[in-house]
């Protein structure tokens, strides 16, 4: 069967049906399909911008009944102040798409330019669906409207697509990285601000990179264990998503949510050969390689036979959820992705569903006002707007004692990561961020945490720049890993 | 060179780059406002940042004798925004910064593009707030409040937006800039802040705004109160206004609005209510108690059922959720609707509602009721699915017999939308020819060139320079082919 | 300027009225309008006028709705008689209407036309929010409308508050539609010394209904503050004023409450709350420095009456001198007119000073009287 990760990605775990039998007719056709699709121009649909496969549905677009209530919770309406860079303008070139094609340079524009945060999903009081529209149009826009964008950022999000999602290449960077940041080579960069004067999105880049920590090794399967290491008996058998940037960049995150899991009953199961999930391709319309990494995912944890599918980073989290959608045309996969995607679940919401069994400890040493130690939560917009999780995490939160949660202004808004917006789109992306360490800042929070690696990034970056070196920022497991094993939040306070 | 292309030489040199719009794609995402059925793209965009901006573009509007049109949040209810086709459309949502926050003297001053809410949010810290409160107020902008006189559903006791403005800069249509009013709150002279608030546009262009700010009271209390039907909620309300109260809000929504907000924000009203009513109470914290225990014992006096009081603001914010998203919230149970925006004599109330449930089975359409029941401001939601054939009109014809039937009870057919273009044909049913011409006296002293946001508000303008008394006969423009009398 | 009498006329409807006003106009003739003569001696007395139109004629309450808080009555009704039709609901019309006013026989069209405000300015709407439709009668003898009757209403261009505060130079006002008020189960009162504690007393949670300052020549100003509601509220509230601010003690409405100080030259002064205390220090500093008397009273919502001038001085130069000194503030922040003087007086000062927004003023009378023909020189500026 063909496949487009060139050899990376990971598919020698869970063996595809066809691999002892060879291929089926029905798989030969829906390859060559594959294939034709990405050579060839897609049929188009009449006086439409979009082509037959997915465009945005209009009964969806008919459901906007142009209130305007998204525009005060779009980041970019927030920024700009314009109609068509909000959702309701965008749904309204959606509709001028679908009636008057073809596909120009201004719709392209103002497609890109929305982060697909889907702060406007909550904000809606019709109930439009517009993360469905935005994902069907991005693909419209891949397939159809490359040729508006400059050279320099299709080749851009090229590179970004031959890197990101296979987590080998990134590992291969690590070691240039580490010396790069060791030999203080990072610093004289930023200080001589050479890079923002070259490309705002080399300079992201850059700064986003966090230091490399030492390599952390994630057992195939872990057995629950107290923290002490006594064994505990099985309340649940989870498989656990690496993710990309999270094995490569943040390894110990991975580590502190197996360790949780095993200390809350779980036995963790985390396939050695699994690789992307998809989620930047498909949040960017490129669906085919979206659909390609979806199928390697199901195939791989389907047969790793668990109850759920445990995900420590939203982006992830909220795609592998919708992998019914994704593969629904796809008949040797449509079911199966179904059961699968019905397992997927946030490392907070398992474990609050799970509910609380190993003791929390105290994290604060003495640090904050009263012993407290007074912690900024900073909503995922993947996983409060697209999977609604909001409650979870600040109920494990509220667990620990000693702790203080601030809540932070604007919370409802983008930091700016957006999957790969902030690269392709540096400059909006860094009046958000910037925006966002501002309230974040204000909280007077000892210790920010988020739920997604993306965010981690640019947070972390955005407070750097401000001048908040101080205000360390970590994952949400990290922290609850850190009271249920006892050993305090020192170690992430020191960041 | 045509005159469009004129407009565009005279502000180009002085404008940001990306403040004027020419691409026709992005021009018509500008074509409606918050009444998607009335659509016109406008000829040109431009998005502005200053007084002196908007001065610029409307004297070149002016010299080349093309019509502009104002432009906020575009959340607005009766097309006050709809373009013009061979017109600018001057964008105001650019233009919001909130200059100034004074609460020592109760006042700010903000640019029109300021969000209603935003301004609140800012002022809450010193103890203020910004008292209109429009169901929209998340989104729409101080300047529409101004060109709207926007109500919301505080207006009973706090008044509209006119009372809460004390100063204003105007760039008339001819573009200059007056400076109208200030700090102080009140002025000498002709009530010019009260002519141009509710004017929709049609006298000018505000770029500045002094509001008024509000102390915050004491004490809110939100209550949600069931009732087995509007009749009953509609009592409820007569008595407690007859008891002297006067609650901050008292709102109502009938059994097929309730349904749509919950299906839309779930908000979980009393289940099975035929009416609810939102009721908030304000003021010193020993007023609002009082008062709490009058307005229970008058709803239970007409059966009440469930009574909520909100206890936090999580909750009141929820109670009110189902309110101010009724209107969009209908979209989840009609595929198409039209909102209404009738005022009646409060106590015609019951009267009202049965005749408009008689309506709405007569031409085969849904109603929703959502409305102030303290001042009698109705928001019938008129259900209907615009594919099947026939549906529309049918709808329209209901639409329009219901505001025929607020003008027979002595109401007005708008209490808080504006007339806009949507209404513009029903104002000859509730004002005479000599009415409609003598408001126009006031537009020909600010506009007598009729550029600023043409053919809202009248349906048949008035040719300046002409006596109000018209003698019988056909109407010089109707003549010239240029205007249709309703 | 005519030296001969007007001719009066009385008209007893609407109709008529109108009528009278078409031959006048056809005529050239000036036209004036009489209610209670309450407000004669406010404002420059204008042209004489050819017709002088008393209003007593139409004076019946058209409408009256307590349950949904309005009255319909002609222009010509006196405020004090309405004021009882309002009693009967159990309910309060103009609440805020000047006293002195009511007492000298003021009529509702006058009312509206001169937009004459007492205290009770906070916690109700204004006067010119409670007119909610307005019937007048143009320069050439037409019956126009504008708003309506019911409390809320935003269709078509406001011309009731273009006609409130026009002084008779736009239309003459036939008859009017009023928001009512439910009628207060009980008032208190709180003096407290000085003019400080106003602005406290204003940004405080306790909602008072008024505030107002008084200050007497040559003494001390006292703020006084009153409260209304129910008994058990107006209790606890007049004792958290009192807490709050030392030297407060609780009283009774003051005799000079709503009631205009007797002094020969008026000035209406308005000014930014913020700036209220500084007015009041400013004002008596100025007194010192000019050694003539001048008597402060009004809202710390920021509109005074300062009475200039004592019996049997003459008050010109003094008059003067203040304006002068007034308007040295930004227009922004204060702005003062001369609100009445002795017939000698007007010509001897500038009453209007720079008023904002006067050129559109002026282009509004243009359209709506274009040959002069009503209450000319009576508005404000001259108009």
């Amino acid at each position: 069967m063909s496949c487009e990760c060139g050899g990376a990605g990971g598919c020698q775990g869970g063996a595809a049906p066809s691999e002892t039998t060879g291929p089926t007719p029905a798989e030969v056709t829906m390859a060559s399909a594959g294939q034709a699709t990405m050579q060839m121009a897609p049929p188009a649909i009449d006086h439409s911008a979009f082509d037959v496969f997915n465009p945005p549905d209009p009964s969806l677009i008919s459901d906007c009944v142009h209130c305007g209530f998204c525009l005060p919770a779009c980041p970019t309406y927030q920024l700009w102040g314009r109609e068509e860079d909000s959702p309701r303008g965008r749904i309204y070139l959606m509709q001028e798409g679908l009636e008057n094609g073809p596909m120009n340079a201004a719709m392209v524009e103002h497609f890109d330019a929305c982060l697909g945060c889907m702060a406007c999903v909550t904000a809606c009081p019709s109930g439009v669906q517009y993360d469905k529209l935005i994902e069907a149009t991005r693909g419209q826009v891949e397939r159809n409207g490359k040729h508006h964008r400059s050279r320099a950022e299709n080749g851009l999000r090229e590179a970004i697509f031959q890197l990101f999602p296979y987590p080998d290449r990134l590992k291969a960077l690590l070691g240039p990285l580490k010396l790069y940041q060791r030999t203080g080579l990072s610093s004289l960069v930023r200080k001589s601000k050479i890079l923002e004067r070259l490309s705002p999105t080399l300079a992201t880049m850059e700064a986003i990179a966090p230091p490399v920590t030492r390599n952390v090794t994630i057992p195939e399967v872990s057995l629950p264990r107290t923290a002490e290491g006594q064994a505990l008996p099985v309340r649940s058998r989870v498989g656990m998503l690496l993710g990309c940037v999270q094995r490569t960049f943040y390894p110990q995150v991975n580590a502190a949510t197996a360790r949780v899991l095993n200390m809350e009953g779980c036995e963790v199961v985390v396939p050695k050969s699994q690789g992307c999930c998809g989620a930047l391709s498909v949040h960017a319309g490129r669906a085919e390689e979206g659909e390609d990494f979806a199928r390697r995912i199901v195939d791989t944890f389907e047969s790793a036979e668990v109850d759920y599918l445990v995900v420590n980073s939203a982006g992830c989290g909220s795609t592998m959820k919708e992998y019914a959608d994704i593969l629904a045309n796809d008949p040797l996969y449509a079911d199966r992705a179904e059961v699968l995607a019905g397992k997927v679940r946030d490392v907070t919401e398992i474990l609050v569903e799970l509910g609380p069994e190993a003791p929390r400890h105290p994290v604060a040493d003495a640090a904050g006002t009263n012993g407290d130690l007074r912690v900024a939560y900073h909503d995922a917009c993947h996983l409060s707007h697209a999977q609604g999780v909001r409650n979870p995490p600040r109920e494990l939160l509220g667990q620990i004692p000693g702790l203080e949660i601030a809540p932070i202004r604007d919370a409802d808004t983008c930091c700016g990561s957006a999957g790969i917006y902030n690269l392709v789109r540096p400059e909006a992306a860094r009046e958000l961020g910037d925006k966002k360490a501002t309230n974040i800042a204000a909280t007077k929070a000892d210790l920010v945490v988020t739920g997604n690696p993306g965010c981690l990034l640019q947070v972390t970056d955005a407070l750097r720049r401000r001048g908040e070196d101080t205000l360390p920022t970590a994952h949400t497991i990290e922290l609850l890993d850190a009271s249920l094993t006892g050993a305090g939040a020192s170690d992430l306070l020191s960041r | 060179m045509n005159r469009i292309d004129a407009v565009l030489g005279r502000i180009e040199p002085h404008l940001a780059a990306g403040a004027i719009v020419t691409d026709e794609t992005e021009r018509r995402t500008y074509e409606c406002d918050g009444l998607a059925v009335h659509k016109t793209v406008p000829a040109l965009v431009v998005r502005v940042t200053s007084t002196a901006e908007v001065a610029l573009t409307v004297r070149a509007c002016h010299e080349f004798d093309v019509p502009f049109v104002a432009r906020g949040s575009g959340t607005g209810l009766s097309g006050g925004a709809q373009p013009h086709a061979e017109g600018v459309l001057i964008v105001m949502s650019t233009m919001r910064d909130i200059l100034d926050i004074d609460p020592l003297a109760q006042r700010a001053i903000v640019q029109p593009g300021v969000i209603n809410l935003n301004l609140s949010n800012e002022a809450n810290p010193d103890g203020y707030y910004f008292a209109p409160d429009p169901s929209s107020q998340s989104v729409c902008s101080i300047g529409g409040n101004v060109a709207e006189n926007s109500g919301g559903a505080h207006c009973l006791k706090y008044g509209f937006t006119t009372n809460h403005v004390t100063g204003l800069t105007l760039v008339t249509a001819q573009g200059e800039i007056v400076e109208i009013g200030g700090d102080a709150p009140e002025y000498p002279g002709f009530d010019l802040l009260g002519v141009l608030c509710g004017s929709e546009g049609t006298l000018g262009i505000v770029t500045e705004v002094t509001v008024r700010l509000t102390r915050l009271p004491e004490a809110v209390e939100t209550l949600l109160i069931g009732f087995e039907s509007t009749d009953a909620a509609g009592q409820a309300v007569s008595d407690i206004i007859s008891a002297g109260i006067m609650p901050a809000a008292i709102e109502m929504m009938d059994a097929l609005a309730i349904e749509a907000a919950e299906k839309a924000v779930a908000c979980n009203y009393p289940q099975g209510a035929g009416a609810v009513l939102v009721v908030e109470l304000d003021g010193p914290a020993i007023d609002v108690e009082l008062e709490r225990e009058t307005v229970i014992a008058r709803a239970r006096d007409h059966g009440a059922g469930e009574v909520r009081v909100a206890v936090d603001d999580a909750e009141r914010g929820l109670i009110w959720k189902g309110r101010k998203s009724a209107f969009a919230a209908v979209g989840r149970i009609s595929p198409d609707y039209i909102v209404q925006d009738g005022v009646i004599p409060r106590s015609r109330l019951g009267p009202v509602l049965s005749s408009i449930s008689r309506i709405a089975e007569e031409c085969g359409v849904r109603v929703a009721n959502v409305f102030h029941a303290g001042d009698g401001n109705l928001h019938p939601l008129v259900l209907f699915d615009g594919s099947k054939e026939g549906q529309t009109e049918l709808a329209e014809t209901a639409s329009g017999r219901i505001l025929d039937l607020c003008l027979s009870e002595g109401g007005s057919i708008t209490g808080e939308h504006g007339v806009g273009s949507d209404k513009a044909k029903f104002m000859p049913r509730m004002f005479t020819n000599e009415d409609l011409d003598t408001m126009q006296i006031l537009r020909c002293a600010f506009d007598p060139d009729h550029l600023s946001n043409p053919g809202k508000i009248f349906p048949t303008p008035r040719l300046c320079g002409e006596p109000p008394r018209r003698t019988s006969g056909e109407h010089p423009l109707q003549a010239a082919g240029k205007a249709e009398l309703f | 300027m005519t030296q001969t009498l007007p001719r009066l006329v009385r008209p007893e409807s609407i109709g008529e009225l109108s009528e009278l006003v078409s031959q006048a106009h056809a005529d050239g003739r000036t036209v004036a309008v009489y209610g209670g003569g309450s407000a004669l001696d406010d404002h420059p007395p204008g042209d004489t006028p050819s017709l002088l139109i008393d209003m007593s004629g139409l004076n019946r309450v058209i409408e009256h709705s307590p349950g949904d808080l309005i009255m319909v009555a002609e222009a010509g009704a006196r405020i004090a008689d309405l004021k009882d039709v309002a009693e009967t609901g159990d309910q309060e019309l103009l609440s805020d209407f000047p006293a002195d006013r009511v007492d000298s026989g003021s009529t509702l069209g006058g009312a509206i036309a001169t937009r004459a405000v007492g205290p009770r300015r906070i916690g109700r709407l204004p006067l010119r929010e409670v007119v909610l439709g307005i019937t007048v009668v143009l320069a050439d003898g037409t019956i126009a409308k504008a708003g309506g009757k019911v409390v809320k209403n935003v269709a078509g261009y406001d011309l009731s508050k273009l006609m409130t505060g026009s002084w008779g130079t736009l239309g003459i006002i036939a008859s009017a539609a009023i928001r009512l008020y439910p009628k207060a189960q009980a008032q208190g009162f709180v003096e407290i010394p000085g003019a400080e504690a106003a602005l406290g007393v204003l940004g405080s949670q306790v909602a008072p209904a008024a505030v107002e300052i008084d200050r007497s020549p040559g003494a001390q100003a006292t703020t006084v503050v009153m409260v209304e509601g129910l008994p058990e509220s107006v209790e606890s509230r007049t004792r958290q004023i009192i807490e709050a601010n030392p030297g407060a003690k609780s009283g009774f409405e003051p005799s000079w409450w709503a009631r205009r100080a007797q002094a020969p030259v008026t000035i209406r002064a308005s000014v930014s709350p913020a700036l209220v205390p500084e007015l009041v220090a400013q004002i008596a500093r100025l007194e010192d420095a000019i050694g003539y008397p001048i008597q402060l009273r009004g809202s710390a919502m920021g509109v005074f009456d300062l009475g200039v001038g004592a019996p049997d001085t003459d008050p010109a130069i003094a008059t003067r001198v203040v304006l002068e000194h007034l308007r040295t503030w930004d227009r922004k922040q204060l702005i003062a007119t001369v609100l009445c003087a002795p017939p000698a007086v007007w010509d001897e000062v500038d009453v209007w000073g720079d008023i904002p927004g006067f050129g559109l003023m002026r282009t509004i009378k243009d359209q709506f009287d274009p040959d002069g023909l009503l209450s000319p020189g009576r508005g404000t500026g001259g108009l």
